[in-house]
């Protein structure tokens, strides 16, 4: 017998690990004509779809095991005046009833005490004898006799009539009755409100949100019960379910009041026709929380999180919130329904990482938005060398969850095994997270990036981070151009060779190309190529929208379509928000422009450029005072980076607050002196302090040495607007859009 | 239970479990049952309604109280969680088995509706056919078994149940796929 078990094992085993196209053929192959071998198979192979899902879940998830294990009194068999305890009739969770025996009349009858840890709850005391009370001066055909208040173990003890019949009451109508009804209390519209939600669930989930066996049962889920959130379908809109939390509450008082209200929410909601029909599931990945005992490890655990979003990005019928936008609540506790509604999604991914030398632990916990239910949690213990394994591992195990189908069935791999070096790993996610903070971060993020490919030369996200540090620096101007130009497209270059499909290659080639080389052919198709392979990810498209279509070449309408549609995947990200702001103040859009960079500043006070575009914007509105302070924030939280300054003196001189243009064009004069300083942003200074000659020699310069920080301004940055006039600078412009300026690089 | 007060140590019990000897893990269930349930009533006793204890925290501080972790290694550790799965599962089944036997009524008469009013009794009962399903399979693969209650009723991961029962991590996956569809068999296709 054992032997034909692992036979049997065996088989399954080999026959799962193929598609289920080929089940069949395997079968008949392994089983040689054995039929009773090939129907015990077969008998099994027939629960493998729904095994997905069965005891995923922990038992103690859907149970009160600290109630089950501290209740279990013993108090049947014990003896209280009258009354013998018979045997427990169940528990709810501030009341236990028993059956009992009363001697003297010789009649059974229920017991009801407080739970055990309850007892010495005086609040619950009082409400247990007034309800003795209250039961005493009722007379309700639904409810039953109260025969007296008994002390048990020195605590009241209600002493109840048991088993009355059903009389009177049709058990259809209890399944809507409301909690005061059920409780014999007076009745107004509210409960036909209760009974509406009622109705709605109904319809959505095909049974009653309250319907039980039996007419105690409804009763008392009527009372007691929430309802079962989780039946309703995954596409009920949220204002739907909004709406039957508002009829379905408990407390008539804060029950929806107005029927009139359940109107304008299903109108509300999309399409009211097809509530059942199926959406794409959705999921947040939040950042995980840091365990680790010096609580220094927060890139890792954003490192982590980063990776499973990347994983589950690409899934068919699989939404996944933007990183930024699902990282923006990090250390802000709130809760997971205001994070599922901010974020649109219906499920949220929250996990902790702890880390003790080479060990990690993670655990995960995926979420019902709607209800808060767990729908599923794992905690994986590993090697670090293990850190892509255990990624893939939870991705799929979402993706099994959520019932989305992978392509490449259960053996594709999700998450791409990106470096099998730990170090480089380390280095990479390190000097990814400074790079992200931007600003004075982004040299020192370099260097770990720099770090990280020497390790592991073949790694080909860090030679993206690289490219992209490089280019960071260079446009906002910290950096001179020619200094790592040749190693920013190489090393975006690389990225792409190592693995030709990564979408951050081709963005970081792509920024690159377009900013160090003025290459706008290949900075198109790069772009193109990056958002094809990752249609989702914000950074790629808002680059694309600000830097190309608006900046480089114009299409001031198309350039604040993308960047909307940038926002969609990313909506709650700082930096996604303000680059949609430089599209508006650059389209003249300035009101718009206005809201959407207070916006980004509301979502993170500490984002430098989110407050530098709010600075511009106010600027080109003629709002000088406030375009000053909102400046000269950005200017102090930068360490007076020249971008601030540069758009200081722009709406200084706009203002003709002439002596004070000059100071700070003096500023940044000194500042070049002892370090670099960008010409282009020199020549806007410049400008500002009325030096037009000045500033046509720097904007010279600017374009001889194809700054990046002047490529990706002059054409259409309406600070230098002023400038476009003076024929100098028109040549210099026809320059910069002869086609003979470059070919296009091929890659 | 008349055991010499060395042997009742509840570390020395999980050592020698460890090696091998199973009437310590009978000596040792009874002692943290009792742990676990002092532990659980005095949360439930903090927190209203006591639902918000997590079964591996409150596992966590039964072990933490009753188990010397000096002299204990991590595999020690596993076992001891292992073991608390196996008191989980008595617990959660026994209640499920208490609230089934009352929801059938074993002859007795129907609840009173006033008791209705305050009382939940949404029986359990997959839990209970699950406990048997469980014994059935036991029969026939008793690792499978172990493997099923380690995950569903311990919560312990994969890695976990691999350590406890000494497999490498892929087999507990592929005794874990089985069991469950063995499960669902037994349960007739539920």
């Amino acid at each position: 017998m054992a032997e034909r078990w692992s036979q049997v094992e065996r088989i399954y085993s080999a026959v799962v690990a193929r598609p289920e196209s080929e089940w069949a053929a395997v079968l008949t192959d392994l089983c040689a004509g054995d039929d009773s071998l090939r129907n015990e198979v077969e008998s099994l192979l027939a629960h493998e779809e729904m095994a997905g899902t069965f005891l995923e879940t922990p038992a103690f998830a859907e149970a009160d095991v600290a109630g089950d294990i501290a209740s279990d009194r013993a108090l049947v068999g014990r003896r209280f005046g009258p009354y013998t305890i018979l045997a427990p009739l169940g528990s709810g969770g501030m009341a236990e009833v028993y059956r009992a025996r009363d001697e003297r009349l010789n009649r059974e009858v229920a017991i009801k005490v407080l739970p055990p840890h309850f007892t010495s709850d005086r609040d619950l005391r009082a409400r247990l004898e007034s309800e003795a009370r209250t039961l005493a001066a009722l007379n309700h055909p639904h409810v039953g006799a109260i025969y007296g208040l008994e002390d048990v173990d020195d605590c009241p003890a209600l002493v109840l009539e048991l088993g009355r019949t059903r009389d009177g009451i049709v058990l259809g109508t209890a399944a809507y009755m409301s909690p005061e009804q059920a409780r014999g209390k007076p009745v107004d519209k509210r409960t036909d409100i209760w009974a509406f939600g009622c109705v709605l669930y109904e319809m959505l989930t095909g049974h009653g949100p309250f319907e039980r066996e039996t007419l105690t049962d409804t009763l008392a889920a009527v009372i007691e019960r929430d309802p079962e959130w989780r039946a309703l379908p995954p596409a009920t809109p949220a204002s739907i379910i909004r709406l039957l939390h508002g009829c379905l509450e408990k407390d008539p008082a804060r029950r929806l009041d107005d029927i009139a209200n359940a109107r304008i929410s299903i109108n509300e909601a999309p399409g009211s026709a097809p509530l059942r029909a199926e959406r794409a599931a959705s999921i947040a990945v939040l950042a995980f929380a840091d365990m680790s005992a010096a609580q220094d490890q927060d890139w890792f655990c954003d490192g982590v999180a980063e990776e499973i979003i990347n994983a589950l990005t690409p899934l068919n019928g699989l939404r996944v919130a933007a990183r930024m936008s699902a990282f923006s609540f990090k250390g802000k506790g709130d809760d997971l329904r205001t994070i599922g509604r901010k974020l649109n999604v219906m499920t949220v991914l929250d996990g902790s990482v702890r880390r003790s030398g080479d060990r990690v632990r993670i655990t995960v916990r995926l979420n019902d938005v709607a209800d808060g239910f767990q729908l599923w949690s794992e905690r994986y213990d590993r090697d670090l060398k293990d850190i892509f394994d255990v990624q893939d591992e939870i991705a799929k195990a979402i993706a099994e969850r959520l019932r989305v189908t992978l392509a490449g069935g259960k053996d594709e791999r999700l998450v791409e095994q990106a470096t099998t070096n730990v170090d480089a790993y380390q280095l990479y996610l390190r000097g990814r997270a400074l790079l992200d903070r931007r600003g004075a971060n982004v040299p020192a993020g370099l260097d770990l990036l720099r770090k990280a490919v020497e390790v592991d030369p073949g790694y080909s996200l860090a030679w993206a981070g690289l490219a992209d540090g490089f280019t960071v620096m260079a446009y906002s101007g910290a950096k001179r151009g020619l200094e790592s130009k040749s190693q920013a497209i190489a090393a975006a270059t690389r990225a792409i060779e190592l693995n030709p499909s990564s979408a951050a290659g081709h963005t970081a080639l792509a920024a690159a190309t377009l900013l160090y080389e003025n290459n706008r052919a290949t900075a198109k198709r790069e772009f193109d190529r990056a958002l094809a392979l990752n249609p989702t990810n914000g950074i790629s498209r808002s680059w694309y929208a600000l830097f190309y279509l608006e900046w480089a070449l114009g299409e001031f309408e198309s350039g604040i379509a993308e960047a909307r549609l940038a926002l969609e995947s990313d909506p709650l990200s700082a930096y996604v928000m303000t680059n949609l702001g430089c599209c508006l103040f650059t389209a003249g859009r300035l009101d718009e422009a206005i809201h959407t960079c207070g916006q980004a500043v509301q979502l993170d006070p500490d984002s430098f450029v989110a407050r530098w575009a709010l600075g511009v914007s106010l600027g080109l509105a003629k709002r000088f005072d406030e375009a000053v302070s909102t400046l000269e924030a950005a200017s102090g939280m930068s360490n007076r980076h020249s971008l601030a300054v540069t758009a200081l003196a722009g709406v200084r001189g706009q203002a003709g607050k002439l002596a004070e243009a000059r100071a700070l064009h003096r500023e940044l004069m000194d500042r070049g002196s002892r370090i670099y300083v960008s010409p282009g942003h020199l020549a806007l200074t410049a400008e500002a302090a009325g030096e037009r000659e000045e500033a046509m020699a720097f904007s010279r310069r600017a374009w001889e040495e194809r700054e990046p920080s002047f490529i990706l301004w002059a054409r259409h940055f309406p600070l230098y607007r002023t400038l476009h006039s003076d024929p100098r600078f028109a040549a210099i412009l026809r320059e910069m859009n002869s086609p003979e300026e470059h070919e296009e690089r091929q890659s | 239970m008349a055991t010499s007060p060395a042997s009742s140590n509840p570390t020395a019990l999980l050592l020698a479990w460890g090696r091998g000897d199973q009437a310590a893990f009978d000596q040792l269930v009874p002692l943290v049952h009792e742990e676990l349930r002092r532990i659980a009533r005095q949360h439930v006793g903090r927190e209203r309604g006591g639902n918000t204890l997590q079964p591996t925290a409150l596992v966590n501080e039964a072990y933490l109280r009753l188990i010397d972790v000096k002299r204990i290694q991590w595999q020690n550790r596993q076992h001891f969680f292992a073991m608390a799965a196996r008191v989980m599962r008595r617990v959660l089944v026994d209640a499920a088995r208490a609230r089934r036997f009352h929801k059938r009524g074993g002859g007795a008469p129907m609840a009173s509706l006033d008791e209705a009013l305050v009382v939940s009794n949404e029986p359990r009962r997959d839990l209970v056919e699950l406990d048997d399903a469980l014994n059935a399979l036991s029969v026939v693969d008793p690792r499978k078994a172990q493997v099923v209650e380690m995950r569903y009723f311990g919560g312990l991961s994969v890695e976990e149940t691999a350590d406890v029962l000494q497999v490498s991590p892929g087999t507990v996956m592929r005794d874990w796929r089985l069991a469950k569809v063995w499960l669902l068999r037994e349960l007739g296709g539920r």
